[in-house]
């Protein structure tokens, strides 16, 4: 019984979700609806139930979490860019640079989705985007429809593996890494992804190339402004001079000067990117809430027994649990949203792993970075998997309906591949992914850099 | 009732937005200068942090009732999608009647209490002498308290929705 409530909870939760009512809530009613089964057959003590408007409480209010205070101004950076129009410059400004070369558009769209990271943190925000610009300008190109759907809905999946991508933020929290560490981890990984993407691109090649030539000035100081930027902040959070939430609060400032400097700080662009920022954090957080929740009621009926067990069966220090966990977050990806994912079962699985890791490499910060680049590449690859891939909709949302959703993940098949690589090739050389922070960072400490608090 | 739904939907938006637009640019400033007094060698870091902590609470806690309100928290509609109208209707009548508001009731109830108890206790806010630290704790209620009118409004649209022949 205390190995079967869990696994029902679970698939309580996957049928539960397909009703349509707001994830946070469906997460929240089947936390309830299992707590009282709980303590119907006696696994829970009723006491315990209390912990969970606790939970709810404590949160987000909790001091040590000043952390999430970042992912607000980050989106509202993402958001300023946006509305401001130099995101569009950005792109423009790249598909001109690249626009002659052997692949060139196609070069474009996937260096401007790895730029927007903040934006990603829903992932809508950026593959919205990237669809509504690049999606025309590479189809005026003359690729066909569904090659250029699946590049601009895997373009824009790089974001959100890409520092300062909002998802990296929750999976070090969930995995007890330092943030600036996941980020510069994921340096790696990110760089032998974009090499992998850009190759295939230029091999692929182009169709017959006729530049448009549309106004161009201004879109290069517009481009470079926000390129500067997003390379600026990556820059002072690796420095470890100030903490990630100045960092963001810093690249938000940047954005409104950048956005003033061209002249398009309007009120109305304010008030857009304020409300954009409000949503898409709700969004997030609420969904985060709903997620704690869930994984809290989870963790009483013995979940994490549940997995320890499944993890033994396959011998806790070998690569084979290590790889049942991958695959079952790849599966779950089908099913579940990247957060339910991080908040839920990511804590869960690390604990579980992190230790015969730590081991292996000698350092248990390096083996969380390790971790969480892995479970990041891999939650990136549920983006663009079907029945649920987030990007796949997206982008056959965004064209209205006009490509349809099959023809999306077709086009977009050969960039899963290339992630499945990249995953592969980061489990085979954990270097890839804790060279850089070891190098930069001071990982002795165990829960990182203390800052001025 | 459409009007009723309204007014709640109202309440929850221009207090989320106003609380949006005057929090986000508060949190920033706050985050934004205090590498630059550490650099001026001022020691000031708690009562910051604490500033920014009862910002991001306030943008957060009263987004919840501006994003339901608005329609923007996620959903998998992959299937509700072909649904007919009353059937969604329907589930989203049970869902905010047996789960959110009932969860908000208790939450806000839950906050008052602790907020409350805060005040009376003059629980001192970060390092300094104020006793405001009540006021952090408020937002949980409030913002629930939203989400309870945005809830509230979306169970009368679906009555509505419902009864439409």
């Amino acid at each position: 019984m205390r190995l079967v409530l869990p696994a029902l909870m679970l698939l309580a939760l996957g049928a539960a979700l397909l009703v349509g009512l707001p994830v946070g809530v469906v997460l929240i009613a089947v936390a309830f609806l299992f707590a009282g089964l709980g303590v119907m057959t006696g696994l829970v003590r009723s006491d315990d139930i209390g912990a969970i408007f606790l939970r709810i409480y404590g949160t987000l209010s909790d001091r040590d979490e000043i952390v999430y205070a970042a992912v607000p101004m980050l989106l509202f950076m993402g958001a300023i860019l946006h509305e401001t129009g130099l995101a569009a410059d950005l792109l423009a400004g790249v598909t001109r640079t690249f626009g002659r070369m052997r692949g060139g558009p196609a070069v474009a769209t996937i260096a401007v989705g790895a730029l927007q990271a903040p934006a990603a943190g829903m992932i809508g925000a950026s593959t919205g985007a990237l669809a509504l610009y690049a999606l025309p300008a590479l189809e005026r190109q003359g690729y066909r429809t569904e090659q250029a759907a699946g590049l601009v809905a895997a373009a824009g999946t790089l974001g959100v593996i890409a520092p300062p991508g909002i998802m990296l933020f929750f999976i070090a929290d969930a995995i007890g890494a330092q943030v600036p560490a996941l980020f510069l981890a994921m340096l790696g990984p990110l760089a032998l992804l974009l090499l992998l993407y850009l190759g295939y691109s230029v091999i692929r090649g182009s169709p017959a190339v006729t530049p448009t030539t549309r106004q161009t000035e201004g879109v290069f100081a517009g481009a470079l402004l926000s390129a500067g930027l997003m390379v600026a902040l990556v820059g002072i959070v690796a420095s470890g001079l100030v903490t990630l939430s100045e960092a963001a609060a810093l690249a938000a400032v940047g954005a409104v000067l950048a956005g003033a400097a061209r002249g398009r700080v309007t009120w109305r662009a304010l008030d857009a990117a304020i409300r954009r920022t409000a949503l898409i954090g709700a969004m997030v957080f609420f969904i985060f809430v709903g997620a704690s929740v869930f994984s809290l009621v989870f963790r009483l009926l013995g979940g994490q027994e549940m997995v320890s067990t499944a993890a033994a069966m396959l011998g806790s220090r070998g690569a084979s649990a290590l790889l049942a966990a991958l695959v079952f977050v790849f599966i779950l990806g089908f099913f579940l949203d990247w957060l339910e994912i991080v908040v839920i079962a990511l804590p869960v699985l690390a604990a579980t792993l992190i230790a015969g890791i730590a081991e292996r490499l000698g350092n248990a910060q390096l083996a969380a970075c390790w971790l969480g680049a892995l479970f990041a590449i891999n939650l990136q690859t549920s983006f663009l998997t079907p029945p649920f891939g987030y990007a796949l909709f997206l982008v056959h949302g965004a064209t209205g309906g006009r490509v349809g959703l099959f023809e999306v993940w077709r086009g977009a098949f050969p960039y899963l591949a290339l992630q499945l690589v990249t995953l592969v090739a980061v489990l085979a050389i954990p270097e890839l992914a804790t060279w850089l922070p070891a190098q930069l960072l001071d990982l002795s400490v165990p829960k990182g850099p203390k800052f001025n608090e | 009732m459409t009007r009723i739904a309204f007014l709640l939907e109202r309440v929850s938006t221009s207090i989320g937005v106003a609380v949006a637009w005057l929090g986000i640019p508060a949190m920033i400033c706050l985050a934004a200068l205090q590498p630059i007094a550490r650099w001026l060698g001022w020691e000031s870091g708690a009562p910051f942090s604490e500033a920014s902590t009862f910002a991001f609470l306030a943008l957060t806690m009263t987004s919840f009732g501006y994003a339901y309100a608005q329609g923007a928290h996620v959903r998998l509609d992959v299937f509700s999608r072909r649904f007919a109208p009353r059937a969604n209707a329907a589930i989203e009548l049970a869902g905010t009647t047996l789960v959110l508001l009932p969860l908000c009731a208790v939450i806000v109830a839950d906050g008052f209490d602790s907020a409350w108890r805060s005040f009376q206790q003059g629980e001192r806010w970060a390092d300094t002498a104020w006793a405001l630290q009540w006021s952090v704790r408020a937002w949980v209620p409030v913002g629930f308290l939203l989400l309870m009118c945005a809830g509230l409004a979306s169970s009368l649209r679906a009555v509505l929705a419902m009864a439409r022949k």
